[in-house]
């Protein structure tokens, strides 16, 4: 017989065999995981006074395309809003997340990103808006899931149906609303346009924040 | 930039048209059918009008309607009555020869909407007599007369300058930010050689973040051969795009036209293409979704951040 050692803490288990799946993709305690990096991003957006929303793209490893233990899957890029830090009003987290992948394509000499971009899975907490939804078909990028609907600027359903809408040729994405905590995901948002968020700048600069 | 071009010829170097809702822009109209009596003589309509003032108080939709046509050709006089809709046509008949002298009922068709242009004004009177409140500020973006001598000679020559960059460096498309009052501030074509979402646009829009202490790609002002910053005093109150205009040499996609709406800008102004058919390269840049064009993102109601929208053609390149 052979002894197996304990498992390392914080090691998910080797893949089991009736795994219970989050939108018949990712096992439930990765999918967990993944959220909690989500939200940590956007509270990390919330105290730096920015639009507190948070995005990490996985990249799915596994020939089967499922997640059901840690080899299937790599997380390959984390961003949050930083549009009032950069003076930029199209920084969203998905576009952070966006350079960091093509920064680190460059670093590890990938040149045919396609692959790439069509294995991710990306986990925002928010709906992207119009731009970022057109952004992430235009790559190619094709599973998205998503905490609360964006009702100002929604670019999966809310505003404009950007993910499917059949005159864009690039391929539509899947999206899976409220995969991510939808309540969790309001609060933080009611926080930062209610104004309680302790780091807060003077009303002054507060009336010049950008809020989208 | 370019100074060719008087403004006495402007109008046989260049010409802009507006993208509106398509409700400003169509020639058509929409009907509704009505009930009209017909009135014995002339003497009937005052009388008339007073008692279904009160008996069929024209309804709120239809005020853009006159209640009476007087056709002297066929000599002919007509009253609405109201909406068909759900009515018992036979029980209005019974109210009607209490209080109105008339000879005959029918149902009519008018136009349904208060019309928003001139043609559908002419339209509109054609099949009833109807009152145009012509708003005078969409007659003129409309006929673009809202656009001067002035105005048009600075687009032709900004736009010109720019379709000279296109042919310099092939395939790029660029563009500029300018104020109000026609300073340029950033030149910049597109990167998307390096980087797939660096459309003109996105590369505008962080150009201008630099000018104002921030930008991604452009920080502690960080340029490259395909892009300028023009403007020489940054100033303290300047936020995002305010107050100012893009011009483009082609239109620019969704992702870019929402990123433009996130800058606040005030105008776009966009190279029409078919100037791809005159001597000018195919741009590659943003993807052809007609995101302003057909998609008409910047009339969605649901989107609080208006601009304009206008179509630039040069005539000659
Ligand atoms: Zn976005
Ligand atoms: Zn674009």
């Amino acid at each position: 017989m052979v002894m197996h050692p304990d498992p390392m803490p914080n090691e998910r288990p080797m893949c089991n065999e009736k795994p219970s799946l989050v939108s018949g993709l990712v096992d439930v305690g990765i999918h967990l995981k993944l959220s909690e990096i989500s939200f940590n991003l956007a509270e990390e957006a919330l105290k730096s006074g920015e639009v507190p929303v948070g995005c990490v793209m996985v990249r799915i490893k596994s020939p089967s395309k499922l997640v059901l233990c840690d080899k299937d899957y790599e997380i390959i890029s984390q961003g949050r809003n930083r549009v009032n830090a950069s003076k930029n009003p199209t920084r969203h987290a998905e576009m952070e997340c966006i350079d960091r992948i093509l920064n680190w394509s460059k670093e590890q000499g990938i040149t045919d990103l396609k692959e790439i971009w069509s294995s991710l899975i990306v986990y925002v907490t928010v709906e992207p808006c119009i731009m970022c939804a057109r952004a992430l078909r235009s790559l190619g990028i094709s599973k998205v899931f998503y905490g609360c609907p964006n009702e100002r600027f929604g670019g999966c359903s809310s505003v404009m149906n950007v993910h499917n809408d059949n005159s864009i040729s690039d391929p539509i994405i899947d999206c899976f609303p409220g995969a991510l905590n939808k309540s969790q995901a309001i609060d933080l948002l009611k926080k930062f346009y209610m104004g309680e968020n302790p780091n807060a700048p003077e009303p002054k600069v507060k009336k010049k924040r950008l809020v989208e | 930039m370019g100074s060719e071009g008087s403004i006495d010829d402007i109008d046989s170097l260049v010409s802009v048209e507006i993208i509106l809702a398509d409700q400003y822009e169509t020639k058509d109209i929409c009907e509704v059918n009505v009930l009209v009596a017909t009135l014995k003589d002339k003497k009937a309509i005052s009388p008339a009008i007073r008692s279904l003032a009160k008996l069929f108080p024209i309804s709120k939709d239809l005020i853009h309607l006159k209640r009476v046509k007087i056709d002297k050709e066929a000599d002919k006089i007509e009253i609405i009555i109201c909406k068909v809709d759900g009515v018992d046509i036979d029980q209005i008949k019974l109210k009607l020869s209490d209080v109105l002298e008339y000879s005959s009922v029918k149902i009519t068709a008018v136009p349904s909407n208060a019309p928003l242009n001139r043609w559908q004004f002419e339209k509109s009177s054609r099949l009833w007599p109807t009152n145009f409140f012509e708003n005078k500020e969409i007659t003129h973006r409309l006929d673009g007369t809202c656009l001067d001598s002035t105005d048009r000679l600075f687009i032709y020559q900004t736009m010109k300058d720019l379709v000279n960059r296109t042919k310099e460096n092939v395939d790029r498309t660029y563009g500029a930010i300018v104020t109000s009052n026609f300073q340029v501030l950033v030149i910049s074509g597109d990167k998307i050689n390096d980087h797939p979402l660096r459309h003109c646009s996105m590369n505008l829009i962080d150009l201008m973040a630099s000018t104002q202490g921030g930008g991604v790609w452009y920080n502690q002002g960080k340029l490259d051969e395909n892009s300028s910053l023009l403007s020489t005093e940054s100033d303290p109150d300047a936020y995002l795009c305010t107050g100012h205009d893009v011009y483009l040499t082609k239109e620019p996609c969704i992702m870019c036209s929402m990123g433009l709406l996130h800058s606040r800008i005030r105008r776009i102004f966009f190279l029409d293409q078919s100037m791809n058919t005159l001597d000018m390269p195919l741009q590659k840049g943003c993807p052809d979704d007609f995101a302003l064009s057909k998609m008409k993102l910047h009339t969605n109601s649901d989107i609080n951040h208006r601009f304009d929208v206008w179509r630039v053609k040069l005539k000659k390149c």
